[in-house]
This record gives C-alpha cells, structure tokens and sequence, in this order.
C-alpha cells in the first residue's frame, strides 16, 4: 500500500513537472523583433505622402524618414551638411551650384539615385508643364515651394552631377536644399503611381514605406541604407486624437512614444516611473509687432520703454503652461547665429512708466490716443492661448499709463489687416522653415519686406543699416561671417526695439522610460535614427 | 531520480514565485498609478480652486469674507490642509478638512517654502517632498485677477498616511505601505493593521534593498508580518526633479503559495525517494489502484494546463494522490479566485473605457445618460441604477433642487430587467426626493441596508431597493449636474468602499459626458440659429452687393473719365506745345516766301540787262556759272565783318592781278567776301567783270540774288522737314497708327518722341543729359508708356521752374529695364512724399492739372507688371520706372497669386 503511494507520488511529481514546464513554455516571451519596433502615437494621421504636396506635420515626419534631400541638417542642429549630394561648390557669382551625387545610392525600389532622378524630382515641382506636375499643389506658391521661386534651372552635368541656378547670390539657399519638400522621390515610382504616388511613397532615406491603413503607418528599416543605419528594425505611426487615450496607450505599452500630451498631464507624467518627458524648443518665436509708422511707435523711445513694462512671467506659465522660455529677440536659442543680447530690457514697470510719462510731457505720446491692438482668436502653433496672452499686456501696458483697445478676429482676417498696417501694435508669430537666421532676420525686418498689402515685416521697420547687413549676409559663404553680420543685426534690431519679442514655444515628447536615445531634432522631430532598441 | 527531483522541484518553485512575483509587479504598478492618479488630482483641484471668483474676492478684502470664500470652495476638495497667501506670499488664510484632522500636525506650508515661492512667479506645480518622518504632497497654483495680476497663491496640502494608503488600497484590494526617504528611513505609513484591528506602525527597513531602490529601481522580497508570509514589491517614488523622495510598496499575502508549495515540495521528495526504491516492476502490480486516479490527475492538469478551471478533482483515496489532488484543487481555487478578481477589474476596466468612450464620441445626451446607467448597473450588480439631471435652463444657470430624471434601469425580483421605459421611470420615481437632498448637501449617501434608513427607508422600499444603496452627485467644475443613485437588493451584498470608489469614477466621467453632451445640444441650437441669421444676412448683403456692384460699375466709369479727361488736359498741353512748334517755322516759311518772291522777280528782269551786257553767250555762260555755284555759296556761313574786310582785300588785289579795273573791283569786293567767294570763284568770275563798277555791280547782286534763292528753299525745306517731324512725334506718341496692343518696342525712341514734343516746355535754362544703356526691346504699350515719360518730364521739367538739369538714364536691370528720370530741383517734402502717387493729389495750382499725372504714371506701369518708385532730396529727386523683360514677365504671371496663399512660416 504504502509504496503505492509512494509511486502515486512520484507520478505525481512528473504531473507536476509537466505542467510547470507547459505553463513556462506557454508564458515565455518571445520575439526579438518586438523590441526592435517602436510604436509612435500621434494627434492624427499623415494626409499624403508625396514630399512636393505635404503641408501638415504628421506627413512631413514620415516624408523625413523615407526621402532624403541633396543636404540634410547635422543632428540635432540647424547646420547644413552633406546628404545625397557628397560634396558641392558655388560659383564666383553666387548662382551656380554643383553637387557631386553619392555614387551607389538605390532608391527603395531599386531604381538607382542619379542625376536624372534629382533633376525629376526638381523640375515635377518647378515646372507646371512637366508631365508629373501635381495639378493640387500646382505653381510656386504652393507650401513651402515659395522657397525655391529663386531657381533657374536644374540641370544634369553629368551621370552623379547636377548643377542648379539660382537669380543672384543668396546664401541662405544651402539651408533651403536641406528642407524635406526638395527630398529626392524615385521616378520610376512616381511613373508608375501617378496620383497615387502619395500612399506609395519611394525614397532614399534609412526608412522605406510598408503599409498604411486606418490611421497606421508602417516603415521597414532599410537594409541599404547608405549612411548610419538605424538600431530599430520597424516604426510604426499610430493616429490617436484623443490626447487621454493617447497618454493611456502609452502607459499600457501599445505605443513606445507619445506626441501632444495636455500640459495638464506633464506633471504626471514627470512624476511617472515607467515615462519621461522630453521637451524640446520649437523653432518659433511669438512676438508684438509695433507698428513704427503709426504713434506713438514712430518714436523709439516709445517702443523701447514698452519693452520694459511687459512681464513674461505670467505669459509662460499661466498662457503656455510653463512650455516655452522668454524670448529676448528673435532667434530662438537653439539657431545658429543666435545673439542672446538683442533686445536688453529686462521687465521694469517703474522705469517703463517713467520714461512714458516724460514723453508724454514732451508731447510723443497723445493721452487721448487709444492704441488698437490686433490679436488673433484662432491658437497657432506658437501661440495657444492667444486672448489670455493679449490681456496680459494689455494690463501690463495699463499699468504703464498706456490706453490700448482689443481687436480681435480670426487669423486669416488678422493676417491680412497686418499686411496692411492697419493696427498700432499686433499679435503675431513666426515658425523657422529652413533653419537659416535669414529666415527670421531678412523676412520679419527687412524694409524689402515692409510693403503694405504683403508685408512679413509687420513692424514695418525700414533701417538702411539692417538692409545693408542682411543683405551682405545673404551674400556671405562662409558661416563664421554671416553669423558675426547676424549678430551686429540682431544687435541693431535690439536697438530700434520694433517688437515686444514674446517667447519661444517648446514642445513635449513622451516616451516609456526603457526607450533609449530619444534625441529631438531642432525642427522638433524625434530622430528616429538614434533611438535604440529594448 | 534524485535529479529528477532537484530539477522538477527547482521548476515548479520556480514557477510558483514567478506567478507571485508577476502578480506583485502588477499590483505595484497599479497601486503606483493610483498615487499618481491622486497626486494628479491635488494639481487639478489647486487649479480649481484658485480660479473661483469668490476667493479671488475674497483676498480683495479679506477677513471673514475670505475665510468664508476658502470654506465654501474647499467642500469638496481631497486635501488635507488649504493655505492661501497673499501677493507677497504671507499665509492670510488656512483650512483643515474634515478628513484631515487625524493627520498629521505641523504639515503647512511657511511663506518661505518652495511651494509657495513657485506660486508667486505663478507656477502651477505638485510636489512630493519630505516632511519630517512623512511624505507630502503639495499643490500650489498661482490665484490670478481678470487682469492677470498675481493677488495670492494657494497651496494644498496631502499626507501620504496610513489613511491615504488605505484609499489606495480600497482601489487595489492589496495592501499597501509608504516610507519617507529614498533609504526608506522614514515612519512607515501602512494599511496593513494588528491582531487586535489596530494599524501597524512598525517595519523593519528593507535594508538590502535600498541601495536599488534608491536608484530608481524596483525590488522585492519576501518577509513574515505578524506570522503572516508576505510577498513585497518596493518602488520608488520621485518627485519633479527625478530624485527618489520615497518609497511605495505593495504587500501581497504569501500563504496560499507557500501551501501549494509544501504540498508539491512532499510531493515530489517521497516520490523520487520511492522511485529510487522500488523498481517500476512493482507498478505494474499496482496499476489498475493508481492508474485511475493518476489518469483522472493527470487528464485535470492537462485541462487546467488549458485554462478549464472547472475542472474538479474526484480522487477520494486518503492518501498522497488524495492529497495531492486536494493541492491541485486548491491551486485551481486559487487560480480561479484570481480568474474572477481579474475579469471583474477587466470588466470595470472595460466599462470605465465604454464610458470614457461615450464622453469622446458624445452625441446625444440620452444616448450617454443610458450608456453610463448601463455600465453601472452591470458593472455593479445593480437591482436598481437611475440618474437624475440638474435642470438646466438656456442661459445656463442650473437649481440644484430641480432635478429630471435622465436615464434608469431596474430589475425583477426575478433579476430580469424591466424592459419598459415608463415601468422604470415609475418604479425609480420615489427615489427623486433622496436625490434632491443627496444634490443639495453637494454630498454622497451609502446606506447598508435602505430598511433603516431614517428618512427614505419607505422611498426605497417602493423602489424595490431592500438592501444597500449609494447615492452619489455628478459634479463638474465645481457645480452639481446631477445625482446617480444606485441598490441593491437585501440578498445582495452591501456596497464596499470599491463599489463606492468605482461609483465616483462612473459620477466623474458621466458628469464630463453630460456636460459634453449639453455643450454639443447648445452648439447644435447656436449653430441653427446662426444658420438662420446667415441666411437673413446673406440675403441682406446680396442686395447690398447689388448696390456695390452698381456703385463700383458708376466709380469705374467716373474713373474712367477721369482718366480721359486728365489725358485730354495732357493732350491740351501736348496742343499748345505743337502749335507753338509749328508756328515759328511756319513764320519763317511765310517770311521767306515773301522775299524769295521779290527776288525772283528781280532776276528776271536782271536777264535782260545781262543780254545787253554780255551778249547772249557771255550771259548764258554767266548764268551757267553762277547757277552752279549758288547751292554750294548759300550752305557758306556768314563770316564775322572783320574777316569779311579782311576777305575783300585780297579779292581787291587779286581782280587788279587779273586786269578787273579798280573801280570796279573796289565795288564787287565787299559783296563777294559776303558770299565768301573764294579764290577760285573771283577768278571765274573776273571776265565777266571788265565793264564798270555799276556793272560789275550788277554781275555780282546776280550771284547774291541766285544765292538768296537757294537759301530761301533752304530755309523753307527746313521749315517743311521740322513741322514734318512735329506731326510725325505725334503721330507716333499718339500711336494714331497702330493697334493698342503690347509690343515689344525700343523705349528710347519713345523718349526721344517725347522729348521731341515738350521741347518748347524744356526752357533754354535746362539741360537735359542723356545716359542711354543698349537696351534690349521689352514689351510695352507705346503710346501709354509715351504718357508716363511726358508726366515724368514735365513734373521733372516744372519742378525745376527754368533752370537746372535733367538727367534720363536707362539701365539693365532685374531681368528687365529701368528708366530714370532726375532732375537737380528742391526735392519732393516728405508729406507730400507719401502722397505723390494717390490719384487726384497734387501740389499744383488750381487749374495746372487734375492732379491725375503721377496716379496715371502709376497706374500704367502697373499694367505693364512694372514698378514706379521715387526717391527725393533737396537736389536730386529720382523717379525710376522698371519694366519687366519678357522672361521676368513670364515669372512675374505665373506667382501672380501668391498673396492670396498663407504663408507656410506663418500659419
């Protein structure tokens, strides 16, 4: 009896043995190409894949991963360097660039990258008589291809060479050639697509398209990729607008990193083991414009003391909920050629009203003048909250002895009253497209750009100094000596005060913490390139 | 055997703490998302509460009215401790909830501290700091007036206690401990309590795991509690700056495992111990007793391996296997318990998703009322679940006393569900006067069993709610939107604190649906309304645009006009000039004629006496002679009377070398140097010079007579040719002879044209240069162009007022040409400046002009895609005129558009 059980038990051992072991098979983890994917989860899904006729964010990150331009951005900067193009020289004049093509480069399909390719890719979006010339994003003013009126021609010199021509000398035209809208599309996909090319996007870039359907896109590392080839072997975007379900999806492990989480959640987040928060800048700058025809702001004096009387402190954390830094003149921090010292006028209302009230002893400013104030109801990018910030310096001004009035519309009709220089000062922005201070400097002050009716230059400053500076540094080659001209500039634009320079809007990723090497570009990408695999 | 034994031993305790251990992770995590989740809440609620408009009042004024303001909104606040500052951060006013007053003493805020220095630069932040032997939680939000200005802070404050840990674990179901100190060396804040029901204080530091846990990771351990074997998971708990302020740790009960594990460990040892010793030979004897009950063992496993937990063990031998069966069916409990615990959290995770789902996609408020009624009642068990609304009227203002019912859902006796709206609604109705009262002490009502209730015992009853029930407001943004209550029957079990805390999530995201669902009914009846004026407006403003249409059709015609009638004062001008040009030399013509006239009837007559003289052969020769010289004589300048004397001299002696008598040659002299004959006409001449001086006279008028002639015709060719020229510039400058249309033409004969026709107006005083570039041809409008350079030149001309210079230089320039026109006057005054090119404006004198000139000038070098622009000071005023090439022009077109498209940079 006894060694029956005995043998009952060992039996019953191996029963055990037997389902520990199933049960350890069962739950084992297994796959290692999960940890090499990483999942993104965004506000919304891509609108087209086509790099000539993208204009919304979720469509240029995509388009960033799967062309390549003739130069790229070095990580993480500003500064230009060499893509698809190895090496390139700029003729005596300024107009004439050469770039020698990377030799050996195929793009996704097979279709090798040469000159033919990079002249395609130009001429389908320069010429409206070009066969493959996109009828919905037809002529220059479309997007961001205002950028490229300058060229003249482009022009294959040889199998791996192309040279491009551009009206005059203009330097900032190296930063534009690293902008995504110029990324190299292969031809033989766009024959073969047509319309269609923008759901079957071909490239050169470290990423090549898989699939996209319902708000999911899928991009396969690519085996060939010609420069650092990427850690992760799959990214995957997955649209998902409600910004809770989004933070949710991230803290349940469905999706590896997180865009657009509410500022009222940061917090959390911060304080969450498994999430961090990276914040970025994004490459913009908020600002008032003081309209330097109109009094009081034809007096510099006027405009400098108005600088002194508005506190950022409220503006940052109350209207941007601690996502930006004071700005202190126009160039965010993170561009090259940036002057910390422009506009020196820390916050100092006594002095501001002082100043103010002895010009109005002198009879610069009129007491009965109400200044009209335009200010946008539509939140941008850089502006969320655009009716808080306006009544903060509206209070800020009447603290400082200044009448101001609110004139408050949406932004297209906002917009074009500025360009007419209807208002006395105004609420505006401004996001950095190329990366060059040409982009912030030329556009926003230049008297070339002052023009009633189409004016960027909404201060309407006209400085023959200015002009002469930058044009001289659009004319500039080398860096150094256009970023030592920007700082003289960005010094004289500090001086003649035309703006309250507001702040510079940040931007926040969320990624599960085991997520390594989560860099964010300049342009506020995350560099998909560096991030490393679990 | 025996390594038969380690190994399956080694497998199966290691399967066992990897499910334990796998469920602590889990119950970490979560219990760690639930303290966020509260933290959270304390910013949330500090937000909330300094944006009330009484407390921002109150700190206006102060004194009772604010402690009045922070007693009123503080109500229903989570913290334990409320401070207010003013704007120079001194605590003007403070409130201990009534949750609170068992909590620690001394847990404030100073002005000094961090949380109230951040609020005065008006930060919002939550922070989890260390405060003695316990851990804080604090919010601090900046309390701001309509102007912005910081008026004060606000700072609440939470204990992570032994009462915190205990909401926790309400949620969890696990216990739950919280040490100050990333080393773990504060108090111990527990859930867990004594034998005698009192909460533990005492915990022995985990010290070999701090050093983990201190940098951020997770760890574990296994320790006894009062006799009791616990499984712990330790995590740290950081604060904004990444630094570990704390330590969370769950505590899970051991003992089921540990039995399991005995069982399996006895199990496995004298089964291997028996294998080793009798051989299998003996099983073979044996089988058909242990065969069976194996079998039946070993088919359950194998089920329960599959996920059938319904498997029941029937092994009724008192031995071992029995045992071992026994073990097995306590495993498959276990399993089972936790089976069902999971599934009802996935079924309250699911709801509370659904529910969150319905806020999301909210369309109509019934829909979501019904949605969130249905998740509670099946979530919850519910016998009965009804919701009533605030009533809510058009401006928005709500009575907290009137409520509507919303939406419910009951059951039968028989636990089906009454399908019938209007039944439901009947049977939940008596409930409505407990829901008003629930609404108006803004409180929630959990009652065990309804039977006792004081005051609604006889209510519930009607509604068939014979056991526990909950009734719990919807708030939102600090207002009352609604009451949900809910029962249960008396067979039923009482609500928990879990039920309770699972009702408040429902309350939470419901209120959010329905407030949602109000918004988007109201934008819907907006949107209609607004559809309405549309339609109205649209109507009005078509008839507007009618009027505008027709206005702007009269302005173009006016304008039209205007246009014509300041060409028409140019043409005027332009009139005057060419008949003062045609004048003069049809003056001269007139002049001529009337001596060339008398002339050639003097030489007639001369003809006779010439025959008488010399004969017909003489005279023939003669004429011949002096025919052919004329021409050549009347181009000859008139010499200056020095040199003529000079010139009659030599005349004198060269007739007296060829015989001329002196007499003669004395009269013939003078009038020939006048001629300036040269040597070789005097001697031609000289035969015919031998008479007297009257006739050698005679011979000599002859020649001066023919000489005249000719000088006549000359004279009036030239006068012919110029009024030619006259009538052709403004043939030309007229384009009388050629279509409108755009050609490409030179543009300096254009200038050349115009400077032809106001020749008179450029007085002699001034000097026009020109600086012509070799341009190439453009395409222009001729004669409109014509217009543009006659504007230019004659304000050029007048500012000038007689005297000075006028430079016309033309360039290359910008795929294109320019055209400057400067002249050295007093330069253009700044306020005219701005002014110049606006129609009708002018600075010349009533009557000089309509003022039109630089409007047009404008006007038409915009038609031609070019640019007038103008620069002036005193000396130099510069007006340059640029016109496009052909390739510029073709860009120009095709980027017409661009103002109209939103800049990529500033959108």
């Amino acid at each position: 009896m006894y060694t029956a059980m005995v043998i009952g038990r060992l039996f019953s051992g191996l029963a055990w043995l037997l389902l520990v072991c199933c049960a350890a098979c069962g739950t084992k983890r297994s796959s290692e190409s999960e940890s090499a994917t990483l999942i993104v989860g965004r506000a919304a899904d891509a609108i087209g894949l086509d790099p000539a006729r993208v204009t919304d964010n979720e469509s240029v990150e995509i388009c960033a991963q799967v062309y390549e331009p003739l130069l790229r951005y070095r990580s993480g900067t500003t500064e230009v360097e060499a893509g698809l193009a190895v090496s390139w020289t700029v003729s005596e004049d300024g107009r004439q660039w050469d770039f020698a093509l990377r030799e050996g480069v195929r793009f996704h399909d097979g279709t090798p990258l040469d000159a033919e390719a990079v002249v395609f890719s130009f001429q389908r979006q320069l010429d409206v008589n070009h066969p493959y010339h996109l009828a919905d994003s037809s002529g220059l003013d479309f997007g961001w291809r205002a950028n490229y009126k300058n060229i003249d021609s482009v022009e294959a010199t040889g199998s791996h060479s192309v040279r491009i021509t551009i009206d005059r000398k203009f330097a900032p035209f190296e930063a534009n050639l690293a902008m995504f809208p110029v990324g190299i599309v292969s031809p033989s996909a766009v024959k073969e697509w047509g319309e269609e090319f923008y759901r079957h996007p071909v490239g050169t870039g470290p990423f090549a398209f898989s699939e996209w359907s319902e708000g999911r896109i899928v991009l396969e590392r690519n085996p060939q990729y010609w420069g650092e080839m990427p850690k992760l072997k799959r990214l995957i975007f997955k649209a998902i607008p409600d910004a809770r379900q989004r933070l949710v999806a991230l803290e349940s492990g469905a999706v590896d990193v997180a865009y657009s989480i509410l500022p009222d959640e940061q917090q959390f987040v911060t304080l969450h083991p498994a999430l961090t928060l990276y914040r970025a800048p994004a490459n913009n700058v908020s600002y008032v414009a003081l309209n330097t025809e109109h009094p009081p702001f034809d007096d510099v004096r006027v405009r400098q003391a108005v600088n002194r009387a508005i506190n950022r402190e409220p503006v940052v954390k109350l209207a941007y909920q601690g996502m930006a830094i004071p700005a202190a003149g126009p160039l965010p921090p993170t561009q090259w050629g940036y002057f910390p010292k422009s506009f020196n006028y820390p916050y100092d209302p006594a002095r501001a009203r002082a100043e103010l009230e002895s010009l109005l002893v002198e009879g610069v400013i009129d007491p009965e003048h109400e200044i009209a104030f335009y200010v946008p109801t539509t939140p941008r990018p850089y502006l969320p909250d655009p009716g808080m910030v306006a009544r903060i310096i509206k209070s800020n001004l009447e603290e400082v002895g200044l009448n101001v009035r609110l004139i408050e519309q949406e932004f297209s009709g906002h917009l074009e009253d500025l360009r007419r220089g209807k208002h006395d000062m105004s609420l505006m922005g401004w996001v950095g497209d190329n990366g060059d201070p040409d982009n912030y400097l030329f556009v926003l002050f230049d008297k070339d750009n002052a023009t009633l009716g189409r004016a960027r230059n909404l201060s309407f400053l006209k400085d023959a100094e200015l002009h002469s500076l930058l044009l001289e540094a659009q004319q500039g080659r080398e860096r150094a000596g256009r970023s030592k001209i920007y700082k003289r500039a960005q010094a004289r634009i500090g001086a003649l005060a035309p703006w309250i320079p507001l702040v510079h809007s940040e931007i926040a990723v969320v990624a599960r913490s085991d997520i390594q090497g989560i860099v964010i570009s300049a342009s506020a990408q995350v560099l998909f390139e560096k991030v490393e695999p679990r | 055997m025996i390594v038969a034994y380690w190994v399956g031993a080694s497998v199966v305790l290691r399967g066992l703490e990897r499910g334990l251990r796998a469920e602590t992770e889990k119950q970490l995590s979560v219990g760690l998302n639930l303290l966020l989740r509260d933290i959270e809440r304390l910013g949330h609620e500090a937000t909330q509460l300094s944006s009330r408009a009484s407390l921002v009042n109150g700190l206006a004024v102060g004194g009772e009215k604010l402690t009045e303001a922070l007693r009123t909104e503080s109500r229903h606040l989570h913290a334990a401790l409320i401070q207010v500052t003013d704007a120079n951060g001194e605590i003007v006013a403070r409130r201990n909830t009534s949750s609170g007053q068992e909590r620690i003493v001394g847990m404030g805020v100073t002005s000094a501290s961090l949380a109230v220095q951040a609020g005065l630069t008006y930060e919002r932040r939550v922070t989890v700091e260390r405060l003695g032997e316990s851990l804080m939680v604090r919010a601090t939000a900046p309390v701001v007036d309509d102007n912005f200005r910081l008026v004060g802070v606000v700072v609440l404050t939470v204990p992570l206690d032994g009462l915190f840990a205990d909401q926790i674990k309400a949620s969890l179901g696990t216990d739950v401990l919280i040490i100050a100190g990333g080393d773990a060396s504060g108090e111990p804040m527990m859930s867990l309590l004594d034998d005698r029901g009192a909460r533990l204080s005492i915990w022995d530091r985990p010290v070999g795991l701090v050093s983990e846990i201190s940098q951020g990771h997770r760890a574990f351990e296994n320790r006894s509690v009062l006799g009791q074997p616990y499984a712990l998971g330790y995590a740290p708990i950081s604060d904004l700056d990444g630094q570990v302020a704390g330590v969370f740790a769950v505590a899970l009960d051991r003992a089921p495992v540990l039995e399991a594990r005995e069982n399996a460990t006895r199990s496995l040892a004298l089964g291997a111990a028996g294998a080793f010793v009798f051989a299998l030979g003996l099983a073979g004897l044996l089988s058909r007793r242990i065969a069976r009950p194996l079998q039946t063992l070993h088919h359950s496993a194998i089920a329960i391996a599959q996920g059938d937990l319904e498997q029941k063990i029937s092994v009724a031998e008192g031995d071992e296997i029995g045992d071992l069966a026994r073990a097995f069916s306590h495993m498959t409990a276990a399993l089972k318990e936790n089976q069902r615990r999971l599934a009802a959290r996935m079924r309250e995770i699911v709801a509370l998703h659904d529910a969150g789902r319905a806020v999301s996609s909210v369309i109509e408020t019934d829909q979501v009322l019904r949605k969130v009624v249905d998740s509670v009642a099946r979530v919850l068990h519910l016998r009965v679940c009804a919701l009533w609304l605030v009533d809510q009227n058009d401006e928005g203002t709500t009575d907290p006393t009137r409520l509507l019912l919303g939406a419910a859902r009951a059951k039968r006796s028989d636990m089906r569900t009454i399908g019938s709206k209007d039944a439901v609604a009947e049977l939940v109705g008596p409930l409505r006067s407990l829901a008003e009262d629930v609404a108006a002490s803004r409180g929630s009502l959990r009652f065990e069993d309804m039977r006792e209730h004081p005051k609604h015992a006889k209510a519930a009853l009607l509604a068939t709610i014979d056991g526990s029930l909950i009734a719990s407001v919807l708030e939102r943004k600090g207002s009352v939107v609604g009451v949900i209550v809910v029962g249960r029957g008396a067979q039923a079990r009482a609500f928990s604190d879990a039920d309770e805390n699972l009702l408040s999530t429902f309350a939470d995201q419901a209120a959010t649906a329905i407030e949602n669902a109000n918004l988007y009914a109201r934008v819907r009846r907006f949107n209609e309304e607004l559809e309405a004026k549309v339609h109205l407006r649209t109507i009005e403003l078509q008839a507007i645009n009618d009027e505008l249409g027709k206005t702007i059709t009269e302005l173009k015609e006016t304008q039209a006009q205007l246009t014509l009638s300041e060409r028409l004062a140019g043409l005027g001008q332009l009139v005057a000039g060419v008949a003062h040009e045609i004048n003069s030399p049809s003056a001269a013509i007139r002049g001529t004629a009337d001596t060339l006239a008398d002339t050639v009837g003097r030489l007639s007559t001369r003809q006779t006496r010439l025959l008488e003289m010399l004969g017909p052969k003489g005279a023939h020769d003669l004429v011949e002679f002096i025919s052919s010289v004329a021409p050549g004589l009347s181009d000859m300048r008139r010499e200056a009377p020095v040199k003529v004397r000079r010139a009659s001299r030599q005349i004198i002696s060269s007739l007296s070398e060829r015989s001329v008598m002196a007499p003669t040659a004395s009269a013939v002299a003078m009038p020939l140097a006048e001629l300036s004959a040269d040597e070789e006409l005097v001697a031609h001449l000289s035969p015919y010079l031998g008479g007297d001086a009257e006739d050698g006279r005679f011979v000599v008028d002859t020649l001066k007579d023919y000489v005249s002639v000719h000088r006549s015709t000359r004279t009036i060719q030239d006068a012919i040719r110029r009024i030619q020229r006259i009538v052709g510039s403004l043939k030309s400058y007229s384009h009388l002879d050629q279509e409108a249309a755009r050609a490409e033409a030179d543009v300096h004969e254009g200038i050349e044209n115009t400077l032809v026709i106001l020749e008179y107006q450029l007085s002699r005083g001034i000097v026009v240069n020109r600086n012509y570039a070799a341009l190439p041809s453009v395409p222009i409008y001729v004669d409109e162009l014509n217009q543009v350079w006659t504007n230019l030149i004659h304000n050029a001309a007048q500012a000038l007022g007689g005297h000075g210079q006028i430079d016309i230089e033309t360039l290359v320039r910008n795929d294109g040409i320019a055209v400057r026109i400067i002249d050295n006057g007093p330069g253009i005054p700044d306020n005219v400046m701005k002014r110049i090119f606006e129609p009708f404006f002018t600075t010349k004198a009533k009557g000089e002009g309509t003022g039109l000139g630089l409007g047009i000038v404008r006007q038409i070098v915009k038609k031609h895609d070019g640019d007038v622009s103008c620069e002036s000071k005193p000396g130099r005023t510069c007006f340059e005129v640029w016109l496009p090439g052909v390739a510029a022009l073709g860009k120009k077109r095709s980027s017409r558009s661009q103002d109209s498209v939103p800049d990529p940079g500033a959108a």
